[in-house]
């Protein structure tokens, strides 16, 4: 799978990195933020739609990191999938303290190639993985892309979900279990396709 | 491929186990409802299939994390985060009529301070802890005015408490010693000095300064800890009107291991480094640290 979680350099430079923000080192906590703070943002953006919301969101996820640090365990995953699992979190937070559940639908799905992408990232693997289900989504039917737009980004459940667009909540489970699956296997058939070439 | 594994699995699968296997990928999403998150998480531990498939949709979730563009962040939220993660107190905010009061009454604090660390005069303890008592809690209270908005400074301000009640006692019990710290090139001009009182097995530390010049609205004092080439900030301040400040910090390490401090004129939002001329200053190894 994508997330084989062998152990690299990198996980070695993150446990040390992450080592030093437990000892309560500043200056470490700004690398983290130099290497990821564009990641977060543009997560935090995505699932805000607001620059200043966005802002804070992301504040409140490097500050978490700095107080809960010591909950990282390379063991349970990449040091740049926590940050951004505490950062999708804590912008859905907001977003719920905001009561800003948008009932238009178009931004989600149209507004995301607006933004530059920052140099950092490229060539990341799993930043590419990222970009290409990104492509694969707006593939989908436009209801099923739709319901996992608003389910991970907005963090909404299949009842949230049934009240939010009007439909039955039978449908709401159909179309978010389909666009999933058929999401899965275009990812799995190009992983497969990647390694054969 | 473990998909086509999982629908041959299927065929042997119960109506029950099937709708269940059915809210694994919404499961996986964090879009189950409670009530389905709990038949899914039931039945994981009896299905290995069900576990493998869990696997299988977290790898995509965790994908999905990395789909968003990256953005570049704006420009002063770096600047936002030294400040928020230093151990700072504002004396601004410590009430005028207070601290104006305290200066009435002959004797600054800073003097009765010096004059207790330096062991002359009567015995002003007591008084000394009651001021410093209150001036802490004053600070702390505008610590939880600030820092309310931030989710998860709970913690953050109970430890914060706790350190200067630490501090508190370390000075009561003399355990401290006071190292000056005399002007710096910024500081010359209104012949500011300051002093900080620590102990090198200890990472709380009480630093007051005086004659520090005024500096403009939106700028502020940082303070800094050197450790050969590094520098790292404990906090910020803010001097009043007759150039008087103080902070209670924590240095991510004991005092001894750091050789000098210095204090630089800043934005108020803080600074990565120092970014001026040190207002006041000195050398931390090798002072008159207790043998």
């Amino acid at each position: 799978m994508a997330a084989s979680d062998t152990q690299t350099p990198q996980d070695a430079a993150d446990a040390a990195l992450m080592l030093r923000i437990v000892n309560q080192d500043q200056a470490a906590l700004m690398e983290l933020y130099e290497r990821f703070g564009g990641q977060v943002y543009g997560l935090t953006l995505r699932v805000l739609q607001d620059p200043q919301l966005a802002e804070e969101a992301t504040q409140d996820t490097f500050l978490k990191v700095w107080h809960k640090s010591e909950q990282w365990d390379i063991s349970r995953g990449q040091l740049s999938s926590w940050l951004l699992t505490i950062a999708r979190y804590a912008a859905i937070d907001r977003l719920r303290r905001e009561q800003r559940h948008s009932s238009s639908t178009g931004p989600y799905l149209d507004s995301l190639a607006d933004h530059a992408s920052a140099p950092a990232a490229f060539g990341d693997r799993r930043w590419m993985d990222g970009q290409l289900l990104r492509q694969y989504i707006t593939t989908l039917p436009q209801e099923q892309a739709l319901v996992i737009e608003l389910a991970f980004f907005h963090g909404m459940t299949h009842s949230e979900l049934a009240e939010h667009l009007q439909w039955p909540l039978g449908t709401v489970k159909t179309r978010l279990r389909s666009g999933l699956q058929k999401l899965r296997s275009l990812w799995i058939e190009s992983q497969e396709s990647s390694t054969v070439s | 491929m473990r998909i086509h594994g999982t629908v041959l699995v299927l065929e042997e699968m119960t109506t029950d186990c099937i709708e269940i296997h059915d809210l694994i990928p919404a499961y996986c999403l964090g879009a189950t409802d409670p009530d389905e998150t709990k038949l899914v998480e039931a039945h994981l531990g009896a299905c290995p299939n069900a576990a493998a498939e869990v696997a299988d949709y977290l790898a995509l979730s965790e994908a999905l994390l990395y789909s968003a563009p990256v953005v570049a962040a704006p420009a002063g939220l770096a600047n936002k985060l030294v400040a928020a993660t230093s151990v700072a107190a504002s004396p601004a905010s410590v009430a005028p009529s207070s601290q104006s009061r305290l200066q009435e009454k002959g004797p600054t604090l800073w003097q009765r301070f010096v004059a207790t660390l330096a062991g002359a005069g009567a015995r002003p303890l007591p008084v000394l802890a009651a001021i410093a008592l209150v001036a802490l809690l004053a600070v702390n209270v505008y610590l939880m005015t600030q820092v309310g908005g931030l989710r998860g400074s709970l913690d953050d301000l109970e430890s914060r408490l706790g350190q200067q009640v630490a501090v508190l006692t370390q000075v009561g019990e003399g355990t401290n010693v006071r190292i000056g710290l005399p002007a710096g090139p910024a500081g010359v001009a209104t012949a500011a000095y300051g002093a900080i009182v620590c102990s090198p097995e200890e990472s709380q530390g009480f630093l007051l300064a005086e004659n520090m010049p005024v500096l403009d609205s939106g700028e502020a004092y940082q303070v800094w800890l050197g450790q050969g080439d590094q520098v790292i900030s404990v906090g910020l301040f803010e001097a009043d009107g007759a150039g008087y400040g103080k902070l209670v910090f924590t240095a991510p390490l004991p005092m001894g291991q750091y050789d000098s401090v210095r204090v630089t004129a800043e934005p108020a939002t803080g600074s990565v480094g120092p970014t001026s001329a040190p207002t006041i200053g000195g050398s931390l190894y090798g002072a008159d640290y207790p043998s």
